[in-house]
């Protein structure tokens, strides 16, 4: 059953051994990023649910939510130790259900609590610093609904970084490729307020496709829906016409200001990097309704990689070009864009012809996320699982020819965040081509490819019963 | 109150924990804001870690993200734009 709450998330997850309650009261800092940053480090990585905070009496914090493939699996409503490349297949065929629409709900347990004066976040948020030189206390993983301002469609639900400033102020990263920033464009040129909700903690695919490079008129609850094989419930705001998840923990609502910008970061990007402070844009804030305390906040560590940044864009970012390329190219067997939003990407495909990986290569460039983000492609054949590193690598070792299979392509845009860079934005894409020459090039001399024994599945099933 | 990370010096308390367990304060000027139980490498301006401090210069300077656009001109604004069909 998909989850409609965060809530309901966290029951599964300590049914199936992936929650640790931290029972004990800890530290705002340091404690909540360095447990974090543990628990997206080891294998298995659980949820982990801060029960008391000092300072915060009724309030708890929820990390690590998607920090693990097996977290990843049990929000897909999959068995926990579903492969990488088994949740990719899952998502790319849920992908085709869009799309199937919200369902409006007339009651939602965060409308229980409304405070429309004065609202306070550092009075109803249990607001923690990420990383230590952060230019504050950021929400680092709510999403944000608006609309269109000039037609009132295209709803939008995104996640942006968000830096707490004052009671009732919210700095918001707006950066000009995102849908949020078209919207926030027409209401500076009209010189009007953006109206936006800022969703606080909810269950897991809300928050996978939030942060999933939609196109923009795609609508990400139809989304929610076709991922979760359900609709998502939906409720309206209480001001500006916008809906939100009616499992949400807390709904902040207000408006950017227009044709101001304000002092925002440093914040650890997903490159494992600070950012710079920039001048970006605020939201003034003048409601908040929120679920009776405690309320759980669930926020998102970003730190040096692996994070569960990582884990929670491993597959928006390997399913999009996916979906984009393969009409085309239906040889195309899977993508990995899961290191640094895609820096690297791994493609595995049938050759149709010689040189065909190279193709598959330049394809990925012109996807609306390759033309930016991959900077080092790596194409593989078929019989290589892009997401297990050693057959890549293995690969790599035994049928790349530097002489014939390495392309640099110079001066090529590249992303803005790359500490890599030399100018910002330039990169060099680098296409390494280790698949087996097909005709009409030169096949291998002398390759004959050993396989594995034909028995090796029935001794693997025989081992396992053994081992347990 | 100093700012640890910009030296203005018109930084102030903004929230307290119900059980004064610690404070939060805020900088109007760059818009930190710390909590008092962070440690003394954040929260003294002399300890701060000079990489990440900012001057006002810097703050001046700072490239505004995303860049604010043109107003769109109105029919009432006086204003009128011709289309050239030819130009030196």
């Amino acid at each position: 059953m998909p989850f409609n709450s965060l809530r309901a998330f966290l029951e599964t997850c300590e049914v199936e051994g992936q929650l640790v309650r931290i029972k004990e009261k800890v530290k705002p800092e340091p404690d909540i990023r360095a447990a974090a940053c543990a628990a997206a480090k080891m294998a298995a990585g659980p949820v982990l649910l801060f029960e008391k905070i000092e300072g915060y009496s009724d309030k708890q914090v929820a990390m690590n939510i998607h920090g693990s493939f097996q977290n990843h699996a049990l929000m897909l409503d999959l068995p926990k130790e579903t492969s990488v490349k088994a949740q990719f297949q899952e998502l790319v065929e849920r992908w085709d259900r869009y799309p199937i629409p919200p369902k409006r709900v007339n009651d939602a347990p965060f409308k229980e609590v409304i405070i429309d004066r004065n609202p306070s976040l550092y009075r109803e948020l249990p607001l923690f610093r990420v990383n230590p030189m952060d230019g504050g206390f950021y929400l680092s993983k709510a999403c944000v609904v608006s609309r269109d301002p000039e037609t009132g469609e295209d709803q939008n639900l995104g996640m942006y970084r968000m830096q707490v400033k004052d009671h009732d102020r919210i700095g918001i990263q707006a950066a000009a490729q995102h849908d949020i920033a078209i919207h926030l464009r027409k209401a500076e040129e009209l010189d009007i307020p953006l109206r936006v909700a800022i969703v606080v903690s909810n269950e897991p695919v809300t928050s996978l496709i939030a942060s999933t490079p939609l196109h923009y008129h795609q609508d990400e609850y139809s989304m929610i829906g076709a991922i979760r094989g359900e609709p998502a419930d939906i409720i309206a705001s209480e001001r500006g016409n916008l809906d939100v998840p009616a499992g949400a923990e807390v709904v902040i609502e207000g408006e950017i200001i227009p044709r101001k910008r304000f002092v925002e970061g440093p914040f650890v990007e997903y490159t494992g990097y600070y950012s710079s402070s920039m001048i970006q844009a605020e939201v003034q804030v003048d409601l908040i309704s929120r679920r009776r305390d405690p309320i759980i906040f669930e926020n998102l560590y970003s730190g040096l990689p692996w994070t569960e940044m990582d884990y929670m864009m491993a597959m928006s970012t390997s399913v999009a070009p996916f979906k984009q390329m393969k009409p085309e190219f239906p040889e195309l067997q899977a993508i990995n864009a899961m290191y640094c939003h895609g820096y690297v990407t791994i493609i595995s495909s049938k050759m149709r012809f010689g040189g065909f990986a190279k193709t598959l290569a330049m394809r990925l460039l012109t996807t609306p996320h390759g033309i930016v983000y991959p900077k080092f492609i790596i194409v593989v054949d078929d019989d290589i699982d892009p997401f297990d590193l050693q057959q890549v690598m293995w690969a790599i070792s035994v049928r790349f020819r530097p002489e014939r299979d390495l392309v640099l392509i110079p001066n090529a845009p590249g992303s803005t965040v790359d500490p890599a860079h030399l100018v910002r934005g330039i990169t060099t894409k680098t296409i390494i081509d280790a698949t087996k020459p097909v005709f009409p090039d030169i096949p291998l001399a002398d390759a004959s490819i050993v396989n594995m024994p034909p028995e090796t599945a029935f001794w693997t099933e025989e081992i396992l019963k053994r081992r347990k | 109150m100093i700012c640890p990370r910009c030296d203005f010096l018109e930084a102030y308390k903004v929230f307290e924990a119900e059980d004064r367990s610690w404070e939060i304060y805020r900088c109007p000027r760059c818009n930190f804001n710390w909590r008092s139980t962070e440690g003394q490498e954040l929260t003294d301006a002399k300890q701060y870690n000079p990489r990440f401090k900012l001057s006002e210069k810097q703050i001046q300077d700072m490239a505004p993200k995303p860049p604010v656009p043109p107003l769109r001109k109105t029919e009432n604004s006086g204003v009128r734009e011709r289309k050239l069909t030819y130009r030196t």
